[in-house]
């Protein structure tokens, strides 16, 4: 059995190493300069950056998982509708702002794909969502993560790469654990574009021309409205209490 | 967990005659919360889907969808007659996402106006993920059911779209245990319901809308679809028919009684039906159970359907000789028991 001495000294050293752990992951926790000034700035800002820098349209939920990593910044998915609701606010208020955050647009009805982000200063005919647009947004979006993990480089919040790998494998490509051979995703990701693109395109352009003869200035960027839709028994004889 | 919805139309298809039922699913609120009306205390026992079972379904899900639902595609490409590269996909999570009742309506519209589309041959999607449909029960109150399908697939075979709904059981070969497949297909069944109602008001009955769907189970490993089953609904979109039929009738019994109570208030007055399955997926099986106590279906279903709603001092009374049937078909059970019990040697008076 060990003397009371024995186990002072081990106690001792515990609590040497319990600091030394303590301290070190203080350290690690520390948020890097690009994180703490993205974590003071306004999310709109951020996903107008975002979008600036992929030049496509992008899903909020991408976007998500990007601030996530890139940010340290957690996005609920109902942010992202107060966002819009915001933007649409500040659209009809009497103070305009030189860009907003806006929508992409069905090629048919102009309504809102409201998961689908854009900027207002592109051209509509690049907001528009035709019948493979989402698969060439997704595609697009993709390669956009994967070079974001890219060039990352040393040192990178892990989960961007992890986000990155998903990605590819959504989209195709062979992802093993651990590695990440982002060219050659690149490469195989471009090929599929490239067999959707120009008719994807041209179905954008006609509609673009036709939505802007169609649609107002705030329709065009926030989605035309939808016709009414009949439900059943909204009388005013039922109401929530007695239903 | 409230009774909407698919769930409340497949409850009721396996239980049409139970009222009590009925009332759940006239109630607003969570049907915990109506057992605690009924019976006055709080309902402790186990409750709901387990978490590990939500979070296995929402992950096959992201699988399924992501990438412009690429597995999806590859699953499906034989159903639309396509290669996986040209199916056109839908998901309505991102024109409108959110589960509150006004995302709901948003995506209802949406699917009435691809159903239209490709009524009218125009452009539409070969997939539409998270689709809404109704199913109607106006006039009165819980005047319709929301149906959300997981996916409406456009069929090469039927020249329509049929729902598919991704499911996440552990299944090996593609095979199900029977009580899983019997609840799907009614869930399965109620969704083609739906989906005829949606036609039917498009182009008043001219579309006949296949009594047929798919079922994608998950692969035991990785969550990655299996191929799709398709499924002969006849019979569970009759079951549901009949389960609505049924609503119907107990929402105006319940209406009558109630005299704008609310409806947990008339509980007492409604006719159960208890069946040994109740035990299993009704928060009220025990209340209903104490009504047939002391009685044969209290031993369970079987002897409920050969004995009735006989007594079980009754029934053994027939066999000790202390009681006298009282027609013929009591005498043919008391017959039957003794035969039964010296055929096992049991001594009887």
């Amino acid at each position: 059995m060990k003397d009371v001495e024995e186990l002072r000294q081990q106690e001792l050293e515990l609590e040497r190493r319990l600091a030394e752990v303590r301290h070190e992951l203080s350290t690690r926790h520390t948020p890097d300069p690009v994180k703490r000034s993205a974590e003071r700035r306004p999310l709109r800002e951020l996903v107008l950056d975002a979008l600036n820098d992929a030049g496509v349209p992008l899903n909020s939920l991408l976007i998500a998982s990007v601030f996530r990593p890139l940010f340290g910044r957690e996005v609920p998915a109902t942010r992202f509708g107060t966002l819009s609701v915001d933007e649409q606010r500040s659209f009809d208020s009497s103070r305009p702002r030189p860009v907003y955050l806006c929508h992409c647009l069905t090629h048919d009805r102009g309504q809102a794909m409201k998961r689908f982000w854009a900027r207002s200063d592109w051209p509509l005919e690049d907001r528009v969502i035709g019948p493979m647009s989402g698969r060439v947004l997704f595609l697009r979006g993709a390669i956009w993560v994967i070079r974001l993990a890219s060039s990352a480089g040393e040192g990178a919040d892990e989960r961007l790469l992890y986000v990155a790998a998903d990605q590819a494998r959504d989209a195709g490509c062979a992802v093993k654990r651990g590695d990440f051979p982002y060219g050659e995703w690149i490469t195989h990701i471009q090929a599929q574009i490239e067999r959707y693109s120009d008719d994807d395109r041209a179905v954008r352009h006609e509609a673009a021309a036709e939505l802007v003869a169609r649609l107002g200035e705030r329709e065009l960027l926030f989605g035309a409205p939808g016709e009414l839709t009949s439900i059943p028994g909204t009388s005013t004889r039922w109401n929530a209490k007695s239903s | 967990m409230s009774l909407k919805g698919a769930t409340a139309l497949v409850r009721l298809a396996q239980n049409p005659r139970c009222e009590v039922l009925g009332a759940m699913v006239l109630q607003e609120g969570p049907e915990t919360r109506f057992f605690e009306r009924v019976v006055g205390t709080p309902y402790d026992r186990e409750y709901g889907e387990r978490q590990s079972s939500k979070r296995r379904g929402t992950q096959f899900e992201r699988n399924a969808y992501a990438g412009d639902a690429r597995l999806l595609r590859e699953a499906l490409a034989p159903v639309v007659g396509l290669e996986p590269d040209q199916i056109r996909v839908r998901n309505l999570l991102d024109d409108y996402p959110g589960t509150k009742d006004d995302a709901r309506v948003a995506r209802l519209r949406i699917t009435r106006g691809l159903l239209k589309d490709s009524l009218a041959g125009r452009v539409a999607p070969h997939l539409v993920i998270q689709p809404q449909l109704l199913v109607p029960t106006n006039p009165g109150p819980r005047a319709y059911f929301f149906i959300a399908p997981d996916v409406l697939v456009w069929s090469q075979q039927h020249g329509l779209y049929v729902p598919a709904d991704l499911k996440s059981f552990v299944v090996r070969e593609n095979e199900v245990s029977r009580a899983d497949l019997a609840r799907v297909r009614l869930q399965l069944g109620a969704q083609s319901l739906a989906l005829v109602h949606e036609y039917d008001r498009l182009d008043r009955g001219k579309t006949s809308v296949p009594a047929t769907g798919f079922l994608i189970f998950s692969h035991p490993n990785g969550l990655r679809p299996h191929a799709p089953r398709t499924e002969d609904l006849r019979g569970a979109r009759e079951a549901v028919r009949i389960g609505i039929e049924s609503f119907l009738r107990h929402r105006e019994r319940i209406d009558r009684l109630r005299a704008g109570a609310e409806p947990y208030t008339v509980a007492a007055e409604l006719v159960p039906h208890f069946e040994e399955r109740c035990l299993a997926n009704c928060v009220m099986s025990a209340w209903c159970r104490s009504t047939v106590a002391g009685r044969a279906r209290d031993l369970g279903d079987v002897p409920g359907q050969l004995l009735g709603n006989l007594e079980l001092a009754r029934v053994t009374g027939f066999l000790l000789g202390t009681a006298e049937p009282a027609n013929d078909a009591e005498r043919g059970i008391a017959v039957e028991l003794r035969r039964i019990a010296a055929e096992h040697g049991v001594r009887v008076a």
